[in-house]
């Protein structure tokens, strides 16, 4: 099969990815049924967590893995998790991309996946504070489009 | 507590169509409790943030 990332951009990854500290777990949910886009996903993650072995990925099916969709508050497909992996425990960070991640959303990725190795958000001290001391649920939901 | 998703609109166009999206990237905070269009720093979004929690 022709690969999605050419070696250009798999060369940067690799240098960006030589930061990663803490190993990180990508959740991918797709579907056999009615998914034009999840067998690209799919390729496309399996190019990236080749790349550095920190990095790693489980492919769940939406409908037959249900509790486990539901565990990771994932309501859509395709989706994907990038959450904190520490030995066999996976921290779910709350951090989820619904659709295909390519174009720009292909960078917030991997911004993604190197936020979450290095264990830290980059967020202000006033921003940490105040949701730190939050008691009550908070959904942001970020609308893009591939361009 | 804290999620945030990022969502591929054309790829979901009824839940963008919900929130009458019409340009990117648009921030919906709480399923509607407050929308943020264009890209914002992060103090600005953290006042809509208190402003969508205060309602």
């Amino acid at each position: 099969m022709e690969k999605l990332l050419d070696k250009q951009i798999v060369d940067q990854i690799r240098e960006a990815f030589a930061q990663l500290k803490e190993p990180v777990q990508i959740l991918f949910f797709g579907s056999a049924q009615n998914c034009e886009y999840c067998a690209e996903i799919q390729q496309l993650l399996d190019e990236v967590v080749v790349i550095n072995d920190k990095v790693s990925l489980k492919v769940y099916d939406f409908q037959a893995d249900k509790n486990v969709a539901d565990r990771y508050h994932v309501d859509k497909y395709p989706a994907l998790v990038v959450a904190a992996k520490d030995g066999e425990q996976i921290s779910n960070l709350g951090i989820q991309f619904s659709g295909v991640p390519s174009g720009h959303e292909f960078a917030t990725l991997v911004n993604d996946i190197l936020m979450v190795s290095n264990r830290d958000s980059g967020l202000s001290p006033a921003v940490r504070d105040f949701l730190k001391n939050l008691n009550e649920p908070l959904l942001l939901q970020v609308f893009v489009t591939p361009t | 507590m804290i999620r945030a998703e990022g969502i591929e609109a054309t790829e979901f166009p009824e839940l963008a169509q919900e929130y009458y999206v019409s340009g990117v990237p648009q921030t919906v905070i709480n399923s509607g409790a407050k929308m943020v269009v264009g890209a914002v720093p992060e103090q600005g979004l953290l006042t809509e943030i208190k402003r969508a929690l205060e309602k």
